[in-house]
């Protein structure tokens, strides 16, 4: 309903609607009810139900599949990490209370699984736990948007970016959480999140202007 | 404060970073894995007709089957490809992996065209399905394609049964021959 959403702030409101965009759920449903969406289904796949399984599979395994991309930037591993997370899904979806979207809680557990690979793969947030957080270093300053920039361009330097950078990054940007829950995901300090992401955020402009000097784009 | 133009040019471009699609095979495995305890609980029927089929198969064994009906069928991949083309997708991946399961287990020495006369009771109701499917109004089609899916499933599950039987044996064999020797 309107008045619930003009009580979100910027933040919420950058959540949900990244949110909605990254799961593909038709929006207006997902404002007036969206722990319910999808319901029906979830209640079918509950029960065991395999068409049901698969239509739900059908309705969020790409929007997964790009996550764990973006998380382990290896195709056979985001397919290897996208097969356990629904089977995990499928397993675990009797403990699922419909106190968020299904989507919600499916990514929630991509994540976790994505997560867990880098960890095992002994890739992953040196950077984070260097103990030098001395500031959170807030952008102050606007940078101008570079010429000519692309999707792709911006994609491949993402993919450049070091794990723990990578990991900040996208899901503060793309998936839509906060550092709080960032912190929350990755065991790490709301702090450390923000100056990851706002390091993050540096790095990745400047293998942007990088990739302008070598191939103008 | 303005907003950083990269974090807006993302924003504005969000949906477009999802472009890759995961390959069809990641729903087969899914599927497949999950398949292991529902067959235990609900599937009795269906376990016995399978674990029957693969007894005849030791028992006969040697019979080279052929078994040329479950080639791929574009027809049928486009009259599904119509109504979303994941499930024309899909259909032509579980025709093409059906079909180079059904060559594997006809180049075996442990065929049996027993197997067949079961893959051929769900060719009939498949082709009962597709027939539903063409004359079924628009909007109506989901639990038939539904249907027919779960069919494809059901013929690649013999399959990859008797696959496995088969190996066993012929792994047994290799062992029984070594000892021989």
């Amino acid at each position: 309903m309107k008045p619930e959403i003009r009580e979100l702030s910027t933040d919420a409101k950058r959540k949900e609607k990244i949110k909605n965009k990254a799961t593909s759920q038709p929006r207006n449903r997902k404002v007036l009810d969206y722990a319910n969406t999808h319901r029906k289904i979830v209640e079918q796949c509950q029960a065991g139900n395999r068409q049901a399984q698969f239509e739900l599979y059908r309705q969020y395994s790409k929007a997964m599949y790009n996550v764990c991309l973006r998380m382990v930037r290896d195709e056979l591993e985001a397919e290897d990490l996208l097969q356990n997370s629904f089977v995990d899904v499928f397993t675990k979806l009797h403990t699922f209370r419909f106190q968020s979207s299904v989507g919600a809680w499916i990514k929630r557990i991509v994540i976790n699984n994505c997560i867990n690979f880098l960890k095992r793969k002994k890739m992953y947030f040196e950077e984070l736990e260097d103990g030098i957080i001395s500031s959170i270093e807030p952008d102050t300053v606007v940078h101008d948007l570079p010429s000519g920039l692309s999707l792709e361009v911006v994609r491949r330097a993402l993919f450049k970016l070091p794990d723990g950078y990578r990991v900040v990054f996208s899901l503060y940007m793309l998936e839509g959480y906060d550092h709080k829950e960032i912190a929350g995901i990755l065991s790490i300090s709301e702090a450390t999140s923000k100056s990851q992401y706002s390091r993050a955020k540096r790095k990745l402009r400047a293998i942007i202007e990088s990739q302008k000097q070598v191939s103008n784009y | 404060m303005k907003r950083d133009p990269l974090e807006a040019f993302i924003a504005k471009n969000r949906a477009d970073f999802d472009d890759a699609i995961p390959p069809l095979k990641v729903w087969a495995d899914i599927d497949r894995q999950l398949e292991k305890p529902i067959r235990t609980k609900r599937r009795v029927w269906h376990a016995l007709r399978v674990a029957a089929t693969v007894a005849l198969l030791l028992t006969i064994g040697g019979v080279m089957g052929s078994y040329f009906a479950l080639g791929t069928n574009n027809d049928a991949v486009a009259l599904l490809d119509d109504i979303s083309p994941e499930y024309g997708e899909l259909a032509a991946f579980y025709q093409n992996e059906i079909a180079r399961q059904v060559q594997l287990v006809n180049t075996s020495n442990h065929s049996d065209p027993t197997i067949f006369q079961d893959l051929d009771q769900v060719d009939e109701t498949m082709r009962e399905l597709y027939e539903a499917l063409m004359e079924a109004h628009k909007g109506t089609e989901q639990e038939i394609v539904e249907n027919l899916i779960r069919s494809y499933q059901t013929k690649l599950t013999i399959l990859q049964r008797v696959l496995e039987r088969i190996n066993e044996v012929e792994f047994k064999n290799n062992i029984t021959n070594e000892v021989t020797l």
